[in-house]
């Protein structure tokens, strides 16, 4: 039987519903609550009753991704890592283990070396980039920019935030679980979340960093919302900001890449 | 003498100019079609050869547009949006602090400081709403000359108003309008209206600060300009061949 969006309705479906405000007790009591919740219904389905073991495992794996990915971040801030390379290998999270993909950069970072010395540096921000549509960054790359930050949710905020574990009871680490995809995260469906724009103002101010690029997916629409409540302030503190509406499709190609090409001439004159 | 030679290969017109000392000696255009490089070769010797101007007495050839790529002998390359504020700051004295670029394929909004750098830009996504190909497309549907688009939108005697900048949308519109009776002078002056409500949706909140020009092929269309005017509530100034100043500030560029 098939239902909703093409979904054969007979797999058991469990329904999340996300909080739309971080700063609000509210917000956070619901969101454990659901989380507890989607932990009951793996149970169910798996016939397996997670231990406190298996949670403090698991938090302790993304643990240590996140500080080896850390790592890779840093390696691009510091010109080690070409933009695309770390795109990919990001992206390839998504289709490994996590032990696995953890060794694997582990094993790589040391082989990262100085790269010819960029110009045109430009953190990017806005709706994520999955392989294979790699245009926009191609079409960066043709333009002379480098993208030396980002804030993507399939890039550096892949992972969730660092867990706060001082409770160790099955309670307490299931909390610290919750919060650290609550209170961490900065995708701009949050309505109370000054946080976004301080984390671009952290990540760019006092850098070598003179440009903000957006990137606003179609079907992506926080992103297109937020970006006024991006650029004026961006702006102010005397940054170039520029936001690109795209698609999956590569027939913008050209126009984009003039619109590229003219802010990267525009960051020299900075 | 050494003459600079500056080259636009746009989507719709290939425009060159052969530049000394800042002045325009000579300038050419030819539509865009397949086989850019042998065009854009074809208007350069054109040159050459009414300037009567020996291989030696050439300085830099720059390339800019669309198309700049598909031009291999060219010195130097620099973006459209660069080339079009270098050109048109140097064309108007100093004076243009906004530009608007209607180019065959897409729409700019310069905003330039007072040295002629581009302080913000900003462009149409994909879509050809309200561009030259958008009045293209209308002259071929009213069997008009675009030329003559300026003067007949002085002279409709109503108003009417039509929706879409949309090129597609917009042809269902004026087969529309056709049916009911409307006569060609309403239906261009509401294509202008509609062109000039697009522009200032891409201007934004931003009001233009101090001299706006014009620029691009449909900048020769004086019902535009003053539809422009109409909904910008500003004087819009217009260079004396508007279609050039983007290949003039390739030029300008070397400076």
């Amino acid at each position: 039987m098939m239902g909703l969006c093409g979904l054969d309705m007979s797999t058991p479906l469990h329904w999340l519903e996300l909080p739309h405000l971080k700063n609000s007790a509210r917000a956070g009591e619901r969101w454990l609550a659901e989380v507890a919740g989607l932990k009951d219904f793996l149970a169910g389905l798996s016939g397996r009753k997670p231990t406190r073991k298996m949670l403090l495992d698991s938090l302790t794996t993304f643990q240590q991704a996140r500080q080896t990915f850390s790592r890779l971040i840093e390696a691009r801030r510091a010109g080690r890592v070409p933009a695309v390379w770390f795109f990919l290998i990001a992206n390839s999270f998504f289709l490994d283990r996590i032990e696995r993909w953890t060794a694997a950069l582990d094993a790589a970072l040391p082989t990262f070396q100085t790269q010819a010395k960029a110009a045109g540096l430009v953190f990017l921000a806005g709706s994520p980039i999955y392989f294979p549509n790699f245009k926009l960054l191609h079409l960066l790359e043709v333009a002379g920019l480098t993208v030396t930050g980002d804030d993507l949710c399939s890039s550096e905020r892949l992972l969730p935030a660092q867990v706060t574990m001082d409770d160790p009871t099955d309670f307490g680490l299931l909390r610290a679980l919750a919060e650290s995809y609550h209170q961490g995260c900065l995708c701009p469906t949050f309505g109370d979340n000054g946080r976004r724009l301080n984390n671009i103002r952290g990540a760019v101010l006092g850098t070598t960093i003179k440009g903000v690029i957006l990137h606003v997916l179609k079907g992506c629409h926080p992103y297109d919302l937020e970006s006024l409540t991006l650029e004026e302030p961006l702006k102010r503190a005397g940054l170039k900001f520029i936001r690109l509406e795209t698609d999956y499709a590569a027939e913008d190609g050209r126009n984009l890449l003039t619109r590229l090409e003219a802010f990267g001439n525009n960051l020299e004159n900075l | 003498m050494r003459v600079d030679i500056g080259l636009d290969l746009g989507s719709t017109a290939i425009k060159v100019v052969f530049v000394e000392n800042e002045k325009i000696l000579w300038r050419g255009q030819t539509a865009t079609v397949p086989g850019q490089e042998a065009l854009a070769m074809g208007l350069i010797q054109k040159g050459r050869h009414n300037l009567a101007l020996p291989e030696e007495q050439i300085g830099s050839l720059v390339a800019t547009g669309y198309g700049k790529n598909l031009f291999a002998a060219t010195d130097r390359q620099i973006d459209e949006i660069s080339a079009n504020a270098l050109g048109l700051f140097r064309l108007s004295g100093g004076q243009a602090r906004t530009i608007i670029n209607i180019g065959g394929q897409d729409v700019k909004v310069l905003t330039l400081d007072e040295k002629g750098r581009v302080a913000d830009f900003r462009m149409n996504d994909k879509c050809a709403a309200g561009t030259g190909r958008f009045f293209e497309l209308a002259a071929r549907l009213l069997d008009t000359p675009l030329e003559d688009f300026g003067e007949l939108a002085r002279r409709a005697k109503n108003h009417v108003e039509l929706n879409s900048t949309c090129a597609v949308f917009a042809e269902s519109e004026i087969i529309s309008l056709l049916a009911q009776g409307v006569g060609r002078e309403e239906i261009i002056w509401a294509l202008n209206a509609s062109v000039a409500r697009r522009v200032a949706g891409i201007l934004g909140r931003r009001q233009s600060e101090g001299a706006v020009f014009l620029d691009g092929g449909p900048a020769q269309n004086r019902g535009l300009v003053e539809a422009l005017e109409d909904e910008m509530l500003t004087d819009i100034h217009v260079t004396a061949e508007p279609q050039f100043s983007v290949a003039y500030g390739a030029v300008v560029s070397l400076s």
